[in-house]
């Protein structure tokens, strides 16, 4: 019994992940449960805890309740005879914790309530925004009860430009008299939802092939549902036969709403419907009371539910339940105090930290005092001492760039051993009138002057040779070009002229490389 | 409600200002440590710093220096007086060497930086050999005498004029050096 349970449970949150999508929330409205799942589940991950919740069934005044802790089902209590009136639902509880013994503070609530209605509509096919507006104004037309009507949705068949959408209507007094009675009683209502969302939560766990749906016959404390889904378990109709008519026997009835329920699947949609479920209880209704008037196969459920079962189907149901009617501040309630408590232990610990950060701190400095004091009057008595320490470094530098300045000499002397040279290259063939050295921008340049009396051929061949003793010797002396032109010119003007003997002016210019 | 939303404002508040008071305490003891660290830091760096500075200060050799100082003072002309005691060395050794001497000084000119307290005293020097054979060997030699002769000259421009048979005249372009605070302008 219990693996066939755990088998038939197991993809639950699978399809009411899915299904949210289409709950009628706001934005913001959104952003909660999300958050809500996030920390659900990271506190799992960290507690390592399994779900605790007191399952709780309100059947048209019939109260019943499970313990279910840490995941698994502990203790169920029956309360003899019928809740008439709200205020009895406070002390059923309270009654039901102490018969389960019911450790945890997490409550979930099903509701079947003559005042409670579910509707199903077929709207033309419109945006969110449109639909929310026409199904407030509906719920305030449906609504059997005075005061104010809370609502929720999910849409169903999808097609032929039309939609179907499941509404259900709730007193909203009715609400916060069960949020104030959970208050009252130190309790997170986690679930306040119609009992037909548990026979719709079974639809996960059929074997649906795609292309294909399927019907769940679901009988609940004697509440017939016809909960119809395509594949992945998605949501396409839901109907509850309507408790009348009882001159007709149950299961042609039941037979015949099936056949109803077929042929408005398949008119809306193409899909096919191969077989159907049958989920309910042997007493009031069989199998084979309902197969002779339906052609489609009829196959039973594993299981045989009783109420326990369906309370533990309620424990396990998810918080984003399309038609979870606890208000979002009741939801947001825990998480706010559990980040309410976080935030507190966090300034707590900051200040724990912070007050013994400066303790050491002022420790820190106390012990220190004295070296830190001592370190800053010797670091301004090193500043004084290195201040003095630059000053004669500083001295001495100019003094020893003065020194070199004046006993370094930037170039070498040259005139004495030149001059003693230059006897030694000019021939005595020429002579020489005039000699010049001087030095230009770092470097020496020479001019030599004078006067030959040979031929001019020897004149050059001479003048050739100092040139070249000049350019090969110690001073390497480069001789500007221009000086046989020089000389030429002086025999051209001697042509026209008749001397004795021939006489040449010369010059060489040079510069020391 | 009003009483829970009051306490609620009354703790916020309680809250904040001890945490500011705390953060105020520990910011200030906080910039004590920081200081404290800092003047150790300072000392430290101070103390590696002057070391640094006094190892180039022997490095420097300060005690050699003053002798060095002392030779290239004794390169200078001292002033005036001595420029013309050096000249007239000067003239009596060409004398020797029968070269016949007057000099001329020119403009003087600061020395350039870094050098300060020097005048760059340039001169120039005429020669005339009075002997009747070529006075070139004796210019030599007088050259070789005015470069040992004690301050410090550069020769810029040396000139030697002859007859075609023998070198008479000289010229030799020089710059000294000479202590600033006598130098005046010429």
């Amino acid at each position: 019994m219990a693996s066939d349970q755990q088998r038939v449970l197991r993809p639950l949150e699978n399809v009411y992940t899915m299904t949210v999508a289409f709950t009628h929330f706001s934005p913001k409205e959104h952003f909660w449960p999300a958050i809500m799942e996030v920390s659900d589940r990271f506190g799992k991950v960290i507690s390592r805890k399994g779900n605790t919740v007191l399952s709780v069934s309100l059947i048209n005044g019939r109260f019943r309740a499970l313990s279910y802790v840490n995941d698994t089902i502990d203790q169920s209590w029956e309360r003899p005879g019928i809740i008439v009136n709200i205020a009895l639902l406070e002390p059923a509880i309270a009654e039901a914790i102490q018969q389960t013994q019911f450790p945890g503070t997490r409550i979930s609530l099903l509701i079947e309530d003559r005042r409670c209605l579910s509707l199903t509509l077929q709207l033309p096919t419109m945006s969110l925004a449109d639909l929310a507006p026409i199904l407030e104004r509906r719920a305030q037309q449906e609504k059997s009860f005075e005061g104010g009507a809370s609502w929720r949705y999910s849409l169903g068949i999808q097609g032929k430009g039309k939609q179907t959408v499941h509404l259900e209507i709730f007193p909203q007094r009715f609400i916060d008299d069960i949020v104030e009675v959970c208050d009252n009683l130190g309790l997170e209502l986690e679930q306040l939802a119609p009992v037909s969302a548990l026979a719709e939560s079974q639809l996960s766990a059929l074997p649906i092939e795609p292309g294909e749906a399927t019907i769940l016959i679901s009988l609940f404390e004697g509440k017939v549902s016809f909960i119809a889904g395509g594949e992945n378990g998605r949501l396409l109709l839901t109907r509850h036969l309507a408790p009348v008519q009882d001159w007709v026997p149950l299961g042609e009835r039941v037979g015949t709403e099936v056949n109803r329920t077929i042929m408005f699947i398949t008119q809306q949609t193409n899909v096919n419907i191969p077989h159907i479920w049958f989920l309910g209880e042997d007493e009031r209704l069989t199998l084979e009371e309902v197969q002779p008037h339906v052609s489609t196969p009829i196959l039973p459920c594993p299981i045989k539910p009783d109420w326990k079962y369906w309370l533990w189907v309620g424990a396990t149901l998810p918080r984003n339940l399309s038609n979870n009617f606890t208000p979002l501040e009741v939801r947001q309630a825990p998480l706010k105090k559990l980040l309410s408590k976080t935030l507190a232990a966090a300034i707590l610990g900051f200040l724990i930290v912070s007050i013994g950060l400066t303790g050491t701190l002022q420790g820190y400095v106390v012990k220190n005092q004295e070296r830190f004091q001592t370190a800053t009057i010797q670091a301004l008595t090193l500043q004084q001492h290195r201040q003095e320490w630059m000053n004669k470094l500083v001295t001495v530098r100019t003094h020893q760039q003065w020194v070199h300045a004046i006993t370094d000499k930037n170039f070498p002397s040259l005139e004495g051993p030149l001059l003693s040279y230059l006897g030694n290259v000019i021939p005595s063939q020429i002579i020489l009138h005039k000699t010049v050295i001087k030095r230009t921008n770092g470097m020496w340049d020479l001019e030599l002057a004078g006067r030959a009396s040979t031929t001019l051929s020897s004149t050059l061949l001479l003048l050739e040779n100092v040139v070249q003793e000049l350019a090969q010797g110690p001073y390497h002396v480069h001789v500007q070009e221009g000086w046989r032109d020089h000389l030429l010119h002086q025999t051209n003007v001697q042509a026209g002229q008749e001397t004795a003997q021939p006489h040449y002016q010369w010059t060489l210019t040079g510069t020391f490389l | 409600m009003a009483l829970s939303e009051n306490k609620t404002l009354f703790i916020a508040i309680m809250l904040a200002g001890s945490l500011i008071m705390i953060g105020w305490i520990s910011l200030d003891k906080l910039g004590e440590v920081f200081n404290g660290q800092r003047a150790l830091q300072t000392r430290t760096d101070l103390e590696q710093e002057i070391s640094g500075i006094a190892l180039q200060y022997r490095d420097a050799e300060p005690v050699a220096l003053q002798t060095n100082l002392a030779k290239a003072d004794q390169l200078l002309i001292r002033d005036f007086t001595h420029l013309t005691q050096w000249a007239q060395t000067l003239q009596e050794q060409g004398e020797r060497l029968a070269l016949h001497m007057y000099y001329q000084i020119q403009k003087p000119q600061p020395a350039s930086p870094p050098i300060e307290g020097v005048t760059i005293l340039p001169l120039e020097l005429h020669l005339t050999s009075s002997q009747e054979g070529s006075g070139y060997r004796d210019f030599l030699q007088f050259l070789q005498g005015l470069e040992q002769s004690g301050p410090r000259i550069d020769i810029q421009e040396i000139t030697i004029n002859g007859d075609g048979i023998k070198a008479t005249h000289f010229t030799v372009g020089l710059t000294t050096w000479m202590k600033a605070h006598d130098s005046v302008s010429l």
